[in-house]
């Protein structure tokens, strides 16, 4: 016989231990019991039985697994977090005594710095975790960078972030490992791709941020302070696997300028370092004299500088570069499986229909209304080398003015001048080239560019390839801006592509366009033979036994489906209502069935199926909504047109 | 200048170099953006004012400059407000083809001593086990023949007092060489490895051979046999004389030693052997096992283990920067540190040859040689990383017997004579480099 | 309370000696119960139990109670305990937390050191002058700093600039990714943004005015959703989003706080169970270009074959020479007539293991093992003696008659031949197509299709005998390969691939690729995937855990396929060789958990041996540790692809 067991000692009483025991195990603070929790990614969990996991009472608690607490227990963070307590104390008493020098030289001197670096290594043990991990960390930076300094956030940390924010795009750009892009209301989503793992994040677009007063800055900046750790380690790693320096040389003050990310220059890890040019005076003296003469000599080699023995050496690099690319298998016969190919290559090889240098062949211009920084980034990660823009956006552009000959594309946002024409698609050539630099403007154009709204960009971006700038030229009523996250399967509403009613009005309107006046009877004695099949139909449903099976039921539907088509209206209301009608006896039976199988089910079989069954009504609701409302929409365009 | 009629636009460039003795001012200089490489270089001759007009070669961003500055901007999308930062470095006048030695069977390795002055001999190792000593003429001075199989390796021991050879045989073997009596006699035979060695390594200040085997061994051996190192090990003997080819009647008489000690730690042939550029205990070695190792030579040990991604079939060491140059298997030359940490990636990648890099040779400060596979010699210069490399050194091939100038080129050397390479095509072949340029110092 | 003790010479040992003390130790006493004794005294006598007087005068005793009487018998003498009035009254104190009796806590401080003198000093030195004069050298220090303060080489109480966060690779030495923890709970992702937060949606997406105030007068907290879908013609004209940072912290609350709970999710979506596609980085190395080619054969060569130590490759071909190459430089070291009259080499396969040297090579109905003179002595010997060992088996076997003589006969060479290096000479009774080592090295198969039920034969080296298996004969037999590790056999006939256990002689399994006419297969390292080639240009893997059907079946040759091989070194790579002259390499990576299928992506077309008869590559290879791959090719050479 097995021995009894005894009560609170296994399973989980053992396994779970509440907030307050946790803290008094611990010896430490609320606040920094929550710090702690942050760096470590301690959460709490949700015990199976909360009775047993407190001792009976049911009271609502929050939960700590044990393991957890007891892995904190000899932690470095908590040995600082004593010593910043002790820290704190002296300090106190310093101020209190009113002697600020010595408080100054304590908080100066011996403030506790707390390390967060094991932290890191135990949280992720391997790479990918710490990339699998990556999105909130990187929203975070992003929303920081873009935080106003008060006075509970530090400027430091700020400065930190945007640092941190703009290595990453640098990475971004230089692997082209940018995938996809979204404008939202709430902001810039975009996502990319890093050894398999996607990272998704979010930017704010470049306005003050209103700061809500039940905000609590104190939590928001411990995750900052874990996050800059994690992603300047991550970072690391990534530039050195590129094989380039981190971190990046930072030129301050074209920062100031708002030179933005070019205020950063990657450097390649090379072959000994470049010496402090200028070391030598003496042969600066000496060559004054050479300088001086220099000029004339730089104008007489402007002439004679086209004679120029060019040697050239004969690189294979590319031709072992496409070696090493993996080559595109077509089935020679039928009847075999066909096998998936990764298409999208990380590194930026040459060819437009490579998605990761789209914009490669173009240089863009942004006009003075339009986010600079997301297009630069976009523009960039995207292949293209040549972006210039208004020097109002900040210095470091490819050219300031607008009308430099080499811009194949102007991205701009403010609203048409008079009389536009549509925009003129791009007559290249030499010759254009040639004049184009004065050329002059007509109604506020530069022939042979092309105008679009910033949206194109992302559009195509999302797509994988050029789209018409047709319908994006300034001004136009721009296509609807889709989310590229959202899969489209037969649950979910998928707006492009258009359902049936959609289809036969668009046909409709196709006919008034042409049509004249016989078009509309036409129309019209459609309605009354269609009146007439609906009759017809409904004698059917009547002489139909309930007892028919389904594919000849599913016939009657398409003939009508058919008939209704050939008529060019859609389904009648009344036929569905019929259908209703019709289908409530066989829902009657299958109730009941349910009810049956429901009976049988156990308890929390049932609640969940339940739950299951409410949310997917929920989604079919909002389906159906949408669907409506397209419908009325449609309809109103309709009525507008006829 | 927007007066002038046809204005050419002007870019600023910060002309900086590595060598005190051809700095210019750092000041950036406005210079026409259509200016190439050859009106770069006139600008510096100009203030420099040298006598005569020294070629440059120009790098920005880790590669030099072919196009036009103006060409070189709108590729990287820089502005003509940015300050171009121009490297520059003394042109290497391409090697011009001098002569080639024929041979009665592949040449596997080859290897110069220019005494100070006098004529430089050339010694080549032959497929057909012989080693020879040519002089700069090509006549064969001397020949040395006791390899019962094909010679990998052949390299003259310091001050050319003689000549130690290895081959398929599993053996090196000494020689004495008295090149005015054109005389080569067999010192000693040394044996220890078990399978075919396939590179030497001579110290030029201490008496000591390395050798890479493909049993994935290295061997230490002493070029002094009069401090008798340990008698071989007799498993190692060939056991009947029977078994023996019929050619090596001498080895009966020669002695036969063992190594000093055999270094264990490659898990796969070892391809590769050298010593280190300052430190004569120091030793690298790389193999197909992806690794170059490093080894203490005063204790036998393994210090450090790099891996790479590909089977390194050739190495070499740029002692002035202290690099390692590996070629793989794999097309490329990687430059590693040997000093950094382990997570250091490599210091960069050398990409342009079209097949496996069977050779490699440093020649000067920055210079490098290398022999592939794919029939060519190629010159790289290490600073440009970037542009792949600066000269490309075909076979000669010239009197038919079916040679296309596409055989491998298995050994290549870089010393005062110039370019010495020989391969699959029976010939010895010498490209000559200025030595001013770039100032080669011959080896050894 | 024990006496005192006088500190005399071995004075230690207090009570040992006391007589009558038991000296059993502490072993339980009722051990001595059925015994008169308790135990025994140092000097080795029984200590007699005490007599226990009766009950009465028990009595008695408790009522005129003797001095110091505490009614505690001592267990180990059984006598009464005693104790004395201070022993009475140590205990009184002791419990009434008082200082031990004997312990005066006020006694007067005996002053041993102090500064008044002594009538006899120690020492009658004078106090010396040091004692009273400020030290020089204390002053030259002072001075030292004093200066250095003053030209500021030494800073006071210098404020530390914080250390900045000093970034490395963390990862460098990273572990193997290991399975997650059963209560690790990683946080879940944050949903991608639906079409609705478009800044540009599709018109059904906006709200109507009834959603509208709906939305407004719900209660911030249960709103489904913190935004309502706006729509904006143009990007300027899209305002901040005044949500940001709370939705950012109450992200950062969940994160921490939110109690994390795992639910065994009902639909899985199909997607997130095929695994992702590698990035083609992740797919090298593999081999792309002709690195060698081995010319010297006079017509085809038929096969070859990598020895186990990489250096050397074995080639036979139509003109019955059997040739070895270096592999690299594809110098050929070694070569060997052993067909006679140009009978061609069928195969050739080295023997596995290292220690000893030996190739199989078969020419019509003869296999020759041989072991080529090109290793070291040492080798050499090894592999004779393993050759020559079976002889004297032989001739027992020889010797009974009662045995069916055995489908191959053991000869040995000629003087001549023995010095080329051929060591035994096995006759069979028809050509030999296929041979197949086992991986100890003792055993190997040979194929030759057609000799019906002799078909397969089954050579042992250490008793050079040699028995075919097989009763009768099921189909023209095509290959034989034994299992990697277990003691299967692998037969292929045309159709069917047979498994058979060679431990209990029975029929394992039955694989039915599907093909008319299987031309060669090969078993995946980890013995449960199975490629195999036909000539009706398919090639087809098996999972043989899934079914007997192949898992997939790939048609990209446009001739037959000759030969299909896995890399054996570890590299997640197959191959396929075809009639038309092209090798195809492809990923195939198989998981350890048996629930994931198998990963195939085709990567490359190696183009380069010319067909020549309607004949292309005839034979592949893989190196055994690189991604090297060997081919022979029906134009006369072998190629090593890399």
């Amino acid at each position: 016989m097995g021995r009894i067991k005894k009560k609170g000692v296994a399973g989980n009483a053992k396994n779970f231990i509440t907030r307050t025991k946790a803290v008094r195990k611990l010896q430490v603070s609320l606040p920094d019991f929550r710090r702690l929790c942050i760096f470590k990614g301690i959460y709490p969990r949700e015990p199976r039985n909360k009775r047993k996991a407190n001792k009976g009472s049911t009271a609502a608690t929050t939960f700590y697994y044990t393991k957890d607490i007891q892995y904190l227990l000899h932690e470095p963070v908590l040995e600082k977090f004593r010593e910043h307590k002790a820290f704190a104390k002296k300090l106190n008493k310093a101020l209190g005594r009113g002697d600020y020098s010595d408080a100054k030289r304590l908080e100066t001197n011996n403030k506790p710095q707390v390390k967060l670096d094991h932290i890191v290594k135990e949280r992720y043990p391997t790479f990918t975790d710490a990339l699998r991990d990556l999105d909130d960390a990187v929203s975070m930076l992003f929303l920081f960078a873009n935080l106003p300094t008060n006075h509970n956030l530090n400027p430091e940390t700020i400065a930190t972030c945007e640092r941190l924010s703009n290595e990453w795009q640098h990475y971004i750009i230089r692997t082209h490992s940018l995938r996809k892009s979204f404008l939202s209301i709430k902001g810039i989503y975009y996502q990319a791709e890093i050894q398999g793992q996607e990272i998704l994040w979010l930017v704010p677009y470049k306005f003050a941020q209103n700061v809500p007063a039940d905000v609590d800055f104190r939590v928001m900046g411990t995750f900052v302070e874990f996050y800059s750790t994690l992603v300047g380690f991550v970072l690391f790693r990534l530039y050195t696997k590129e094989g380039l320096v981190y971190p990046p040389k930072f030129d301050a003050d074209a920062d100031s300028k708002g030179a933005g990310l070019r205020a950063f220059s990657l450097e390649a890890k090379g072959v000994g370092l470049l010496p402090a040019a200028g070391n030598d005076k003496n042969n600066t003296k000496a060559m004054s004299r050479q300088l001086a003469t220099l000029n004339e000599k730089i104008a007489s080699l402007e002439q004679k500088d086209e004679e120029d023995p060019v040697e050239t050496t004969t690189l294979e690099e590319d031709s072992v570069m496409g070696e090493s690319t993996i080559d595109t298998f077509k089935p020679v016969a039928t009847g075999a499986d066909v096998l998936l190919q990764p298409h999208m290559s990380n590194v930026g090889t040459s060819g437009s229909q490579d998605p990761a240098n789209l914009f490669a062949p173009f240089t863009f211009f942004l006009s003075r209304e339009t986010p600079r920084q997301p297009l630069e980034f976009l523009l960039r990660s995207f292949g293209c080398k040549r972006i210039g823009w208004d020097l109002v956006l900040g210095e470091g552009a490819f050219t300031e003015d607008e009308n430099d000959p080499l811009i194949t594309h102007q991205i701009v946002d403010r609203p048409p001048a008079k009389q536009v024409a549509l925009p003129l698609m791009p007559i290249d050539g030499d010759e254009e080239m040639a004049d184009a630099s004065k050329v002059k403007k007509v109604n506020g154009r530069i022939p042979g560019r092309i105008y679009v709204q910033p949206q194109y960009i992302w559009d195509c971006i999302n797509i994988g390839r050029l789209l018409s700038p047709a319908e994006y030229g300034p001004g136009a009523l721009l296509p609807p801006h889709l989310s590229p996250w959202v899969k489209v399967d037969e649950k979910t509403y998928d707006p492009t592509a258009p359902n049936v009613a959609d289809e036969e009005m668009s046909e409709d309107e196709e006919d008034d366009i042409e049509g004249g006046m016989e078009v509309d009877l036409e129309s019209e004695d459609e309605e009354d033979e269609h009146e007439a099949i609906e009759v017809g139909a409904l004698e059917e449903e009547e002489e139909e036994p309930e007892s028919e099976d389904e594919e000849e039921k599913a016939q009657q539907e398409h003939q009508r489906e058919l008939e209704a088509e050939a008529a060019g209206v859609k389904l009648p209301v009344g036929e569905k209502k019929k259908k209703e009608k019709r289908k409530s006896k066989q829902e009657r039976e299958e109730e009941e069935q349910k009810e049956m199988q429901k009976i049988m089910m156990s308890r929390r079989k049932r609640k969940l199926y339940e739950k299951m069954q409410f949310s997917n009504k929920k989604k079919e609701e909002e389906v159906e909504n949408l669907r409506e409302k397209r419908r009325k929409i449609e309809k109103e365009k309709k009525a507008k047109g006829g | 200048m927007d007066t002038d009629p046809a204005p050419t636009p002007k870019v600023q460039v910060q002309f900086v170099t590595r060598h005190a003795d051809i700095a210019v001012p750092p000041a950036p200089i406005l210079v026409p953006t259509n200016l190439k490489r050859y009106g770069l270089s006139q600008i510096i001759n100009h203030l420099l004012d040298t006598p005569t007009p020294v070629p440059f070669d120009f790098l920005a961003a880790g590669a030099f400059l072919r196009s036009s500055l103006d060409e070189y901007l709108t590729q990287h999308g820089l502005s003509a407000e940015s300050v171009v930062t121009l490297e520059y470095v003394r042109a290497v006048v391409p090697p011009k083809f001098r002569a080639a030695f024929q041979h009665d069977d592949w040449v596997s390795s080859v290897n110069t001593l220019s005494a100070d002055g006098d004529a430089p001999l050339i010694l080549s190792g032959s497929y057909d086990g012989i080693a020879r000593v040519w002089n700069i003429s090509g006549q064969v001075v001397a020949e040395a023949s006791g390899h019962t199989a094909a010679i990998k390796a052949a390299k003259w021991t310091p001050n050319g007092a003689g000549i130690v050879t290895a081959g398929m045989d599993r053996t090196l073997r000494l020689w004495s060489c008295d090149p005015e009596s054109s005389a080569i006699t067999p010192l000693a035979e040394l044996l220890g490895h078990k399978s075919t060695v396939t590179h030497l390594a001579v110290d030029p200040r201490s008496t000591h051979i390395l050798s890479a085997s493909s049993d994935s061994t290295i061997g230490l051996w002493s070029t002094t046999p009069a401090t008798p190192p340990p008698p071989p090990p007799s498993s190692l003997l060939p056991p009947k004389p029977s078994k023996k080819r019929k050619t090596t009647s001498t080895t009966t008489t020669i002695p036969r030693y063992g190594a000093l000690a055999l270094l264990t730690g490659h898990t796969g042939p070892a391809s590769a052997v050298e010593f280190d550029g300052k430190d004569a205990t120091v030793a690298y070695s790389a193999g197909w096992d992806h690794t170059i190792r490093t080894w203490d030579l005063a204790t036998h040990r393994l210090v450090d283990t790099r891996t790479t991604q590909h089977p390194v079939a050739s190495m070499c060491v740029l002692p002035s920067l202290s690099l390692l140059a590996a070629g793989s298997t794999a097309r490329h030359i990687t430059l590693h540190d040997p000093r950094a940490g382990a997570s250091e990636v490599a210091a960069g990648v050398l990409r342009g040859h079209t097949n496996c890099v069977a050779a490699l040779c440093a020649g000067g400060e920055w210079m490098m040689a290398s022999a592939g596979h794919d029939g060519t010699v190629r010159v790289w210069d290490v600073r440009a990383v970037g542009s792949g490399s600066v000269f490309v050194v075909r076979r000669e091939g010239g009197g038919g017997e079916g040679v296309t100038g596409r055989e491998k080129v298995f050994a290549v050397e870089w010393s005062g004579v110039g370019i010495v390479s020989g391969g699959e095509d029976r010939r010895v072949q010498i490209n000559e480099t200025p030595t001013g340029a770039e100032g080669v110092e011959p080896k050894l | 309370m024990y006496p005192e003790i006088d500190p005399v010479y071995d004075s230690d040992d207090t009570d040992a000696g006391a007589d009558g003390a038991n000296t059993i130790g502490n072993i339980p006493l009722d051990f001595y119960d059925e015994y008169p004794h308790v135990g025994y005294d140092i000097n080795g006598k029984k200590i007699m139990r005490p007599a226990k007087g009766a009950a009465l005068d028990a009595l008695l005793e408790s009522i005129e109670v003797p001095k110091g009487w505490t009614g505690v018998t001592d267990k180990e003498t059984g006598l009464g305990v005693k104790l004395t009035d201070e022993e009475l009254e140590m205990v009184r104190k002791i419990q009434m937390d008082e200082n031990a009796a004997g312990y005066d806590p006020y006694q007067p401080t005996v002053e041993y050191f102090t500064s008044k003198t002594e009538i006899m000093p120690l020492s009658a030195a004078p106090e010396p002058k040091r004692r009273f004069v400020p030290s020089k050298h204390e002053a030259k220090r002072i001075m030292k700093i004093v200066k250095a303060i003053r030209d500021g080489r030494i800073v006071p109480n210098k404020p530390k600039e914080p250390e900045k966060p000093s970034f490395y690779d963390i990862w460098a030495d990273e572990l193997p990714p290991r399975p997650d923890h059963i209560m690790h709970i990683p946080a879940p992702k944050l949903p991608p943004p639906t079409h609705d937060e478009s800044y540009n949606p599709p018109k059904e997406y906006l709200p109507t005015e009834a959603e509208r105030k709906a939305w407004e007068e719900m209660d911030p907290e249960d709103r489904p959703k913190d935004y309502l879908p706006r729509a904006h013609s143009a990007l300027r004209l899209v305002p901040g989003f005044n949500g940001f940072i709370k939705e950012r912290f109450e992200r950062c609350l969940d994160l921490y706080l939110a109690p994390r709970v795992r639910r065994n999710k009902l639909n899985i979506d199909p997607e997130s169970l095929l695994p992702k596609l590698p990035s083609p980085q992740d797919l090298r190395p593999f081999p792309t270009t002709t690195a060698t080619v081995y010319r010297g054969h006079v017509g085809r060569v038929r096969t070859l074959s990598c020895d186990p130590s990489g250096i050397w490759l074995a080639t036979g071909g139509d003109d019955g020479t059997v040739r070895v190459w270096e592999i690299l430089t594809g110098r050929e070291v070694w070569k060997i007539q052993v067909g006679e009259d140009g009978e061609a080499v069928n195969v050739v396969k080295w023997r596995p293991g290292k220690e000893a040297a030996v190739l199989a090579a078969a020419t019509g109905d003869d296999v020759f093992l041989i072991h080529p003179p090109i290793f070291d002595p040492e080798t050499e010997s090894a592999t004779k003696d393993l050759l020559s060992a079976g002889w004297g088996y032989a001739e027992i076997v020889k010797k009974d008659p009662l045995k069916k003589e055995p489908p191959a006969k053991w000869t040995k060479p000629t003087s001549t031949q023995q010095d080329s290096g051929i060591a035994v000479i096995i006759t069979t009774k028809h050509t030999v197509k296929h041979i197949s080592w086992h991986r100890r090295g003792d055993y190997f198969a040979t194929v030759s299709p057609e000799g019906q039920n002799r078909a397969v034969a089954i050579h042992q080296l250490s008793k050079h005998n040699s028995q075919s298996p097989f009763r009768k004969s099921r189909g023209i037999i095509q290959r034989v390969e034994f299992h990697p590790f277990r003691p299967h056999l692998f037969v292929a006939t045309q159709r069917y691939i047979r498994v058979y256990d060679l431990a209990k002689q029975e029929l394992l399994k039955t694989l039915q690729p599907g093909s008319r006419w299987i031309s060669s297969f090969d078993i995946h390292p980890g013995g449960d995937n199975l490629i195999v080639g036909a000539y009706d240009k398919r090639l087809l893997w098996h999972d043989m855990d899934l079914s007997t059907k192949p898992y997939k079946t790939m048609r990209y040759h446009q001739k037959a396929i000759r030969g299909v091989k896995y890399h054996q070194g570890g590299l997640p790579l197959f191959c396929s060789a075809s009639d038309d002259g092209q090798i195809q390499i492809f990923h195939g990576r198989v998981y350890g958990d048996l629930m994931e299928n198998a990963l195939i992506v085709p990567l490359k077309v190696l183009r380069g041996h010319k067909v020549e008869k309607s004949l292309g590559v005839l034979d592949v290879e893989w190196h055994s540790r690189e991604c090297w791959l060997f081919s022979a090719g029906a134009d006369g050479t072998a190629r090593l692809w890399n």
